[in-house]
């Protein structure tokens, strides 16, 4: 950059920081942060927004900006990383590496690294990385066999590091999220070994020691993971359920009454709220929906695309728009294919964390 | 057939693009990785992962179709699944079916057009050689057996005449 260039920004920045102290805003504090990414200053620009992020707490513009300059600075570093991968490879550049793609959700380059790392040294943190890495898969996609890999993957550094924790707190975390408690228990056993007197982990133990009535086995917890596409503390609250009833169907009205729309579905559970058909009609639609829902999401995973975020269908019968969310689901049924809006709006829908009461409601 | 998929398998984001039966079986693939060496380990790796990918995605289909068969739908001519890590979209293709997956990065719109484009292709190679086909071929009553010569092939009508 230019020594004029850099004057002239300095005095830039110079009153922004005095606009941000003066009358911290969501918009100021944005504009602090986009003018250090204008200057390549990502760490600064991601600070910035963070610490507006704790004034202006979900912020969509900050957490946007403070995401994105993580990413670029991650993407930078990592850049570094693999010249000196090229120059000089060495565990410490490898563990860098894995532990940076690892977090920003580059699994599966995470796993080549690893294994790359593991193939030159032979060493048991490669495998605890490659573990790791698919272990975050599994999270992601809640894919039977990749849980099965992870498991091994782990098992596999347990033995080429034997008392460390870490394989272990993994494995625990696993079988703690899929729900296998009795396997829970025993890998919780094996940490209090490694790690005795620990209060957490005595704390853990004992509320495990309660639950062991329940005699999943892993596979089968995995089994059911796959099939509900959701992991054990992923379950939504009882109270959550009837709270954004309201919500759902003036929405639903709403796109019923944009044209070529002929149905506008909400599904969670067994319970389906349907704007358009009626009768008979209204409960076939309804339960298409839901099993194109149920269909799709496991297609995804089986097919290795992670998490259904849209699925569309297009023939003779018209479109059919289906915005599968975390807990329900959304569809359109029109003549023509929906606007954008229309299709930003089912997106929102299905992101509500709340649905309908129990019951078939048609 | 190989040479029909070549555009689709060009656009950057595709990841792979297949012609599958209905049942399933995978009869072209053209993965983006594809090289000259058709014997190296990475070509073997993509022909099983390709005839996984086109088991369940002809299953999912079919799948969808009995789900959607009670509000007396058709089967649909375009299925788009968008996930987290990429998009599968999967068209009606002459007796089978057209399927591509792509990066998350692409939108599964932007292959609308080189889909059908390749669909287009295929249906216009099917006539030609439906076409040759019908003025080399003796017009004979299809009732009839087939002729065969002594070395077990089906005989042309250019074997036949001396």
């Amino acid at each position: 950059m230019s020594f004029v260039r850099r004057i002239f920004s300095g005095s830039r920045l110079r009153d922004l920081r005095q606009a941000v102290a003066e009358a911290p805003s969501p918009r100021t504090y944005a504009s602090l942060a986009g003018e250090h990414a204008r200057l390549g200053e990502m760490a600064d620009a991601a600070r910035v927004a963070s610490e507006g992020l704790e004034l202006f707490p979900g912020n969509g513009e900050l957490s946007r900006l403070a995401e994105r300059s993580r990413a670029i600075e991650a993407e930078g570093r990592t850049r570094e990383l693999y010249r000196e991968l090229r120059d000089a490879p060495r565990p410490a550049v490898w563990r860098e590496l894995c532990e940076i793609l690892t977090a920003s959700g580059r699994l599966e380059r995470a796993e080549e690294c690893a294994q790359e790392w593991f193939n030159a040294t032979g060493d048991g943190n490669a495998q605890l990385a490659r573990g790791t890495a698919r272990c975050e898969r599994f999270f992601a996609d809640k894919r039977r066999d990749d849980g099965r890999l992870a498991l091994d993957l782990i098992a596999a550094a347990e033995k080429l590091l034997p008392r460390d924790q870490r394989p272990l707190r993994i494995k625990l975390a696993l079988h703690m999220r899929i729900g296998a408690w009795n396997d829970a228990r025993r890998t919780l056993g094996q940490l209090l070994e490694v790690e005795p007197g620990d209060a957490v982990l005595e704390a853990k133990f004992r509320t495990l020691s309660t639950m062991t009535d329940q005699t999943t086995t892993i596979e089968q917890a995995l089994r059911e993971v796959e099939k509900n596409g959701r992991l054990v503390d992923e379950e939504s609250t009882p109270q959550d359920v009837s709270a954004a009833a309201g919500e759902i169907r003036p929405i639903l009205k709403q796109m019923c009454n944009e044209p070529g729309v002929r149905a506008a579905v909400y599904v969670r559970g067994a319970t389906a709220l349907v704007q358009g058909p009626r009768g008979a009609t209204a409960e076939r639609t309804a339960r298409a929906v839901r099993e194109v829902v149920q269909r799709s999401r496991t297609a995804a995973r089986r097919l290795g695309l992670g998490q259904a975020a849209e699925v569309t269908l297009e023939g003779d019968f018209g479109h059919l728009h289906v915005s599968p969310g975390e807990m329900g689901a959304s569809a359109l049924w029109s003549t023509r294919p929906p606007t954008a809006r229309l299709r930003q709006e089912l997106t929102e829908l299905a992101a509500l964390s709340g649905g309908p009461s129990k019951g078939e409601e048609a | 057939m190989k040479r029909l998929l070549e555009p689709l398998a060009q656009i950057p984001g595709v990841r792979m693009a297949l012609v599958v039966a209905h049942d399933g079986v995978p009869v072209v693939v053209k993965n983006v990785t594809d090289s000259g060496s058709d014997h190296s380990l990475e070509a073997t790796l993509a022909s099983e992962t390709a005839e996984s990918l086109s088991a369940l995605a002809a299953g999912w289909l079919g799948e969808i179709e009995r789900s959607i068969g009670p509000l007396s739908w058709n089967s649909p001519q375009r299925v788009v699944l968008r996930a987290a890590r990429g998009s599968l979209v999967m068209t009606h293709a002459p007796g089978a079916l057209l399927v591509v997956i792509a990066d998350q990065r692409m939108s599964p719109e932007e292959l609308r057009l080189p889909m059908e484009a390749a669909v287009a292709r295929m249906q216009r190679l099917l006539r030609t050689a439906q076409d040759r086909g019908g003025r080399e071929r003796p017009q004979v009553d299809p009732a009839l057996p087939a002729l065969f010569d002594p070395k077990g092939s089906a005989s042309s009508n250019a074997d036949t005449v001396s």
